[in-house]
């Protein structure tokens, strides 16, 4: 890795252009003559140190991916929730559907097969409701249970950051936050890439 | 010697004129960055992006992922310094670069794969085909799709120049299917009150050589941007004057 080479900040400001477009506006216009660090993808070149622009960036960054992680987790976790309640009901209609008491209703009505199988459908249904709660987001299995599990790491590694990133400004030690701002961008990496699966 | 006005001619008809098909464009990211690559999935067709990982690049996976599309004019995007694409993976840090020499060797020995380098500056460093100006992908991106409008493959180059937020370009023989001569040209487009003006379409010094009379300066920014700017803004004027009598009229 070269240590000349600026920290990038390309996810940072992309996913402040997402979630909170008037921070990169208020950017862009308080350093005009610095475009190219606020790109909308990635300037496709050299862009210049600005290390104190790039930490600043970087804070208001990590503000914002605290706030995003902390907005998708009890969406996630209500997701969760619901598909194992699913999971639980299949499971007990699938049981129910099997049990000898039908087996016996059967044979003293032929009703007492209809309800059998419904209820065993039903119970399967169920089941299929829960696994597509748990993996629509992403099309795999566990989908949803990574992405809770990447937003509550992103989270906290955001605030570790973001603690460790303010005591370096405030002391005026913006020289060594270059290693800061790389950890920031690289969170705000899997947050990016983590919304544009979901 | 540095090609004339016909030589210029030449090429721009031979581009016209030749066989062209969107299915034979192919464009690769070579960006870890997300907004661009899913903005890319989102605007292109499936068909015509490389997949190629970017977050774990080796020379080896770049050579193998281009063996897929052979005989294709290939527009590489991504960040552009020194000579050479590179890729930071975001999270690792690790470092991968690309001279833009050895990439466009490496397509053309491996795949018979014409390159078209689209980052920053890339026809500033040898002179080649590639981009005078500097740019933000997305707004690559956004002109990518007239590619597969486009008639030929001069009208696919032209525009990428459009807009206000239009490259300046430098194309050359390679992009023709049989080359009879070193023809190396800018490309730009000028616009006026929003209006596509001119596209201005003249000679460079072709690649490697140096002007005459000046033989220590190298090719770069001066011998290709001050002439092309300088004409960009002659047709702006020219457009300006033109709309001001149109509305007077």
């Amino acid at each position: 890795m070269s240590d000349e080479r600026p920290p990038a900040i390309d996810e940072i400001v992309g996913l402040l252009r997402r979630h909170a477009p008037d921070v990169v506006e208020t950017f862009r216009q308080t350093y005009p003559e610095h475009g190219d660090l606020f790109a909308a993808g990635v300037w496709a070149g050299e862009t210049a140190a600005q290390k104190r622009i790039r930490a600043e960036v970087a804070l208001a960054g990590l503000n914002r991916a605290i706030d995003v992680c902390a907005a998708w987790l009890p969406k996630l976790r209500q997701r969760l929730q619901r598909a194992r309640q699913w999971q639980f009901a299949g499971q007990l209609a699938a049981i129910l559907g099997g049990a000898s008491i039908f087996g016996t209703a059967q044979l003293a009505t032929p009703v007492g097969s209809y309800i059998a199988a419904s209820v065993t459908l039903a119970g399967s249904l169920a089941s299929a409701y829960a696994h597509h709660l748990q993996t629509a987001l992403q099309g795999r299995a566990g989908g949803v249970f990574d992405s809770y599990r990447l937003f509550v790491e992103s989270e906290l590694e955001a605030r570790q950051i973001k603690d460790e990133l303010v005591q370096l400004i405030q002391e005026r030690l913006i020289n060594d936050a270059a290693k800061l701002v790389r950890k920031a961008n690289a969170v705000c990496f899997r947050i990016n890439k983590e919304e544009a699966k979901i | 010697m540095p090609a004339g006005a016909q030589d210029v001619a030449h090429l721009a008809s031979k581009l016209e004129s030749q066989p062209f098909s969107g299915s034979e464009l192919r464009v690769l990211s070579l960006t870890t960055n997300v907004e661009t690559n899913q903005k890319l999935r989102e605007k292109l067709p499936e068909a015509n992006i490389i997949v190629f990982d970017v977050e774990s690049p080796t020379k080896e996976g770049l050579r193998e992922t281009l063996s897929h599309h052979q005989k294709k004019t290939v527009f590489v995007l991504g960040h552009f310094e020194k000579g050479a694409f590179v890729l930071v993976n975001p999270e690792t840090h690790a470092e991968f670069s690309v001279s833009k020499e050895e990439l466009i060797s490496m397509a053309r020995d491996c795949c018979q794969i014409t390159i078209f380098a689209l980052g920053c500056e890339t026809a500033l460093s040898d002179g080649g085909a590639g981009v005078v100006t500097s740019f933000d992908t997305m707004d690559v991106v956004d002109k990518l799709p007239e590619l597969w409008r486009a008639n030929n493959l001069l009208d696919a180059f032209e525009a990428l120049t459009f807009g206000d937020k239009g490259l300046v370009l430098v194309i050359d023989e390679q992009f023709v299917t049989e080359p009879e001569l070193e023809i190396t040209a800018v490309l730009s487009t000028a616009l006026a009150g929003g209006e596509r003006v001119a596209t201005v379409f003249y000679a460079a010094p072709p690649p490697g050589s140096e002007p005459p009379g000046d033989e220590d300066k190298p090719l770069g920014c001066s011998s290709l941007l001050f002439p092309a700017l300088g004409l960009v803004v002659i047709a702006i004027i020219g457009g300006w004057i033109w709309n001001r009598k149109k509305d007077n009229r």
